[in-house]
């Protein structure tokens, strides 16, 4: 698996957490990314954009332009019903692959 | 001084440009870089920094692009539902929408397009079967590329002539001289002349097969009972195929029973059952006996190496040349008949049925033939490509309409390519489309087409033969080239010219294709109605020919053998029976003799004579002229022994001045003339007159020949059949006209004729078609024309004369080009005559005013529609 391979991957599972705690635009999304991962994770617009949409279609998630405190105009995304869902169903799968690479490492380490 | 908004304006400029980006992309991009910037402004940078760090975070237009494929992640292959997509791609399949929405929108045009490629694809189709058909004949021998067949070539100072059959005893001896030669059978039929009884059944329809020991050895023909390799040893077994076993035997087993020829004479014992033969074999019989019985009827031991009947196949070694064999054959039979010069041709098995045109052949099954099978397949050809002419036609000169189309489609993108597959996947569909609709024509008409032809040809073979893809790639070849031109000539559209509109009428060159191709369209049709009237005509002529024989009203059957004189006086004391003789009628076994001597005859030369069993009342019977000297009397019984009657083609082949009285030897039998007949056409016209030796009856009895009043058929032939009866109470009465049997002779040149009107039509129809859609679209074109000429004072004869004057030009340039083509063809087919018509201007004139007028009335319902519409209609017209 390359990494941008992974990276794609990851993309639905990461915005699905990111928008469960509230309603998140674009820019703020992008931010966020990169701050809890202490920069390692430089997500791009381009790519991030064509995500949400299809996200958008499989009814995951959905948008509202909103002027926002600024006066400007902006996407809002937030979670559906749906978009629930799939969240507890990614994050089921994402910590079944963490468990398994953690016993992995640990077996490796202990020199199995 | 920066301004943010000029910079992000000039930004967004960019992202345009980039095909890949939606107006959303482009929007929420821009409220992200907005974003950033009020970030970065907010941390204390300048605007301008703020900017262009911003900028270089989100990359080039060209790499966000880029990045966008970073997101597919691999599911992204099944559709949005998390199903696999439908096996046509969306693109194909929207093709197909558009063609399906061309099609009834435009009712008329598809038609034309349609019918007309079905029926060229329909043509293909059946000329595949055909070929396939014919090319199978005797595949279905196991030892099928080592056997060949022996042809003699006799060249004389005058002509070289080229006979299937060979001498009787050439097969032993060169099985014996020439290691080469593995194995040898001899072959000849009887067909439907001799009775076969068993019990008290007796039929005379049967093909009686003479051959060798090792007939089923070299030959695959599967036995159900006996033994192949012994079931001919015995001089008097027999071997019956399936269904003639069950004709005789019904469920009775026919292992070991006895049947009988010649009312009793010869008797012979069942030693095998057999498949039937299949339809594609050249060897044709209901059964098989020993050949050594036929060669002692015929006085084949009399004649020895002059019995020349037989038709010889050898089975070669592997690696055998071919060429010295046929060298090494022709010395064995130097040896043995030192005054012969005759050559041997060793003709492959699998060319004899299409590569055979000798004058003496096997003649009772469809002898095919390569150049008809070439013919008709290029005929077929033809038709296809005149379909798909049509179909490129039709599509350019509606190019105008669809030009506009094709500029709105370029304007919102399409680039050349999607065009050009646009094109071509509707003329795709289009010609799958026709090709169903083709197999639907076969299928409805290949019963007609198996009468015609003479097949037993079926549809399900397309799959069988593994036709199927060789079809689909023929249709999917169809649609690509029909829809080549249109698809890149439209193609190449400037949407800006179209757009602006009164580009159509400023090509040159487009019309200039059309017309070209029209004119070959009609090239090709007027070459295949010429090619049909040369047939037609050749066939009535050889109908109405005087054949120096009357065959009209006699009839032949096979009836009272030694008896016949008494039957002579019942059947003559009928008012209704006008002569009666017993002789061999037109076109009777084929036998030629060689071994005849004269005073002054010159050894070199090997003259092939026609014997034929006579009597009497054979001249008188057939209405034959005399030339000289008297026929055989009643009043001379020595007539039996001592004389012969010459043809003049044997006075004239013999080189005699004075024939009567010369002194002839026929098989060591001497003999004097006493008279010479008139020449006469005792076989087709395809072949010139034999010299012929006209002796009374021999054994075996020849058949009965009476000529009856043309005016009570149906009560002289009870009457004789009723005194058949009294004679022979169980030989079946099966009787034959002469004038059917001489009409059999052409029955391959009416198959042709028929076969050729046929594609003929079809031809006509196709080009007359795609003629009248490519009319109606010029006279749409030429609405507005066509009223400012009525306006201007115009008649509408004139006009529909303007219309059929141009159509008219292309048809006479056609004209110019299928004339000499056409001529030197049907020279070429009338060769096969030796008595022929020389065809004349007239021919080529009907046929040209009949092209004419058939593409007349596809452009004239047009041409006048357009020319009596009311000028302010068309006027107003866009």
């Amino acid at each position: 698996m390359s990494s941008d391979t992974l990276v794609a991957a990851s993309t639905k599972p990461i915005i699905l957490s990111l928008l469960l705690s509230g309603e998140s635009y674009g820019y703020q999304i992008l931010q966020r990314v990169r701050r809890v991962s202490g920069g390692q994770m430089k997500w791009s617009s381009a790519m991030l954009y064509p995500v949400l949409r299809r996200m958008e279609k499989e009814g995951l998630i959905r948008s509202d332009w909103r002027v926002s405190a600024e006066n400007r105009m902006r996407r809002y995304y937030m979670l559906t019903d749906l978009g629930r869902k799939e969240f507890e169903v990614e994050k089921a799968r994402w910590l079944n692959i963490q468990d398994a690479l953690r016993q992995i490492w640990k077996m490796a380490e202990a020199g199995e | 001084m920066f301004d943010l908004e000029k910079a992000i304006k000039a930004w967004k400029k960019n992202l345009v440009r980039s095909p890949a980006l939606e107006d959303t992309y482009i929007s929420e991009l821009e409220s992200v870089l907005r974003d950033e910037v009020a970030d970065l402004v907010s941390q204390g940078e300048s605007e301008e920094e703020a900017f262009r760090r911003a900028c270089a975070g989100m990359g080039e237009a060209s790499e966000i692009g880029v990045e966008f494929s970073k997101v597919r992640p691999p599911q992204r292959r099944l559709g949005p539902n998390g199903l696999r997509p439908p096996f046509l791609s969306a693109l194909l399949w929207s093709y197909f929408r558009i063609a399906l929405r061309k099609i009834r929108r435009q009712k008329g045009y598809s038609f034309i397009t349609i019918a007309g490629l079905a029926v060229g694809l329909a043509c293909c189709i059946l000329m595949m079967l055909w070929i396939h058909d014919e090319k199978s004949f005797d595949r279905f021998h196991a030892n099928r590329d080592s056997i060949y067949r022996l042809i003699k070539v006799t060249r004389t100072s005058e002509k070289t002539t080229f006979d299937a059959r060979t001498p009787y005893p050439l097969g032993e001896a060169i099985l014996e001289k020439v290691p080469e030669v593995v194995n040898f059978v001899r072959y000849q039929g009887v067909f439907g002349r001799w009775e076969m009884t068993h019990g008290d059944k007796t039929f005379y329809n049967d093909n009686i097969g003479t051959a060798d020991p090792s007939f089923f050895e070299i030959f695959t023909f599967p036995f159900i009972q006996g033994d192949p390799k012994t079931a001919l040893i015995d001089r008097s077994s027999i071997v019956l195929s399936e269904s003639m076993a069950r004709k005789y035997f019904g469920a009775e087993d026919p292992m070991g029973k006895v049947m009988t020829m010649h009312q009793g004479r010869e008797a012979f014992k069942v030693t095998g059952v057999m498949r039937d033969v299949p339809k594609n074999s050249h060897l044709m019989f209901d059964c098989v006996i020993p050949s050594v019985n036929f060669w002692e009827w015929w006085d084949g031991a009399e004649l020895g190496w002059n019995m020349i009947m037989f038709y010889a196949y050898i089975q070669l070694a592997p690696n055998t040349s071919v060429a010295a064999v046929g060298k090494k054959i022709a010395g064995v039979l130097h040896e043995n008949v030192p005054t012969s010069r005759a050559e041997f041709i060793v003709q492959p098995l699998m060319d004899v049925h299409l590569k055979s045109n000798f004058e003496w052949d096997l003649d009772n099954y469809a002898q095919g033939s390569q150049s008809t099978l070439d013919i008709f397949t290029l005929i077929a050809l033809g038709i296809l490509l005149l379909a798909m002419i049509n179909f490129m036609n039709l599509s350019t000169a509606r190019s105008a309409n669809r030009a506009k189309e094709v500029g709105l489609r370029k304007v919102t993108g399409a680039f050349r390519v999607d065009i050009i597959k646009q094109f071509l996947g509707e003329s795709v569909v289009l010609s799958f489309i026709s090709f169903l609709l083709a197999l639907l024509l076969v299928w409805q008409a290949l019963p007609l087409f198996n009468s015609l032809a003479g097949k037993q040809l079926s549809l399900i073979r397309v799959v069988q033969a593994g036709m199927l893809p060789a079809l689909l790639v023929v249709t999917l070849l169809t649609g690509l080239l029909s829809g080549s031109y249109p698809a890149l000539f439209l193609s190449s559209f400037q949407p800006a010219n179209v757009l602006k509109g009164g580009w159509f009428s400023r090509r040159r060159g487009q019309p200039i294709l059309r017309r070209s191709l029209v004119v070959f369209q009609f090239t090709l049709t007027l070459m295949l109605v010429i090619g049909t009237a040369v047939v037609d005509r050749q066939l009535k002529f050889v109908g109405e020919k005087d054949l120096g024989i009357d065959t009209h009203n006699v009839v032949t059957f096979n009836g009272f053998f030694d008896q016949f004189p008494s039957a002579r006086n019942i059947l003559l004391a009928n008012p209704n029976v006008l002569n009666v003789t017993c002789s061999d009628s037109p076109q009777f076994d084929q036998r030629g003799i060689s071994d005849i001597t004269w005073e002054g005859k010159n050894p070199q030369d090997e003259i092939l004579f026609f014997p034929v069993r006579v009597d009497a009342d054979y001249l008188q019977t057939f209405r034959i002229g005399l030339a000289e000297g008297r026929f055989f009397s009643r009043d001379f019984p020595s007539d039996a022994t001592e004389s012969l009657v010459l043809n003049e083609a044997a006075v004239r082949a013999m080189g005699l001045t004075s024939p009567i009285g010369k002194r002839v030897t026929v098989g060591g039998e001497a003999y004097a003339v006493i008279g010479v007949v008139r020449d006469f056409h005792q076989s087709s016209l395809h072949r010139p007159i034999e010299p012929m030796i006209l002796r009374t009856s021999r054994l075996p009895i020849p058949p009965t020949c009476v000529r009856i009043n043309p005016d009570n058929t149906t009560e002289t032939i009870a009457f004789i059949e009723e005194t058949m009866k009294t004679f022979m109470p169980n030989v079946p009465f099966n009787y034959e006209f002469l004038d059917d049997r001489i009409e059999g002779f052409y029955s391959s040149e009416r198959k042709v004729e028929t076969i050729l009107s046929l594609f003929t039509g079809i031809a006509l129809f196709t080009a007359c078609l795609g003629l009248f859609g490519l009319a109606s679209f010029l006279a749409e074109k030429r609405t507005k024309e066509i009223g400012i000429r009525k306006v201007l004072g115009a008649k509408v004869g004139g006009l529909v004369w303007l219309q059929a004057w141009e159509f008219s030009k292309w048809i006479l340039l056609s004209g110019l080009v299928a004339v000499p083509v056409a001529y030197y063809e049907a020279v070429q087919w009338l060769r096969g005559f030796t008595y022929h018509i020389r065809p004349g201007v007239d021919i080529f004139l009907i046929a040209g005013l009949l092209t004419w007028s058939a593409a007349m009335f596809a452009v004239g319902f047009q041409s006048v529609r357009a020319a009596i519409a009311n000028p302010v209609d068309s006027l107003r017209y866009e």
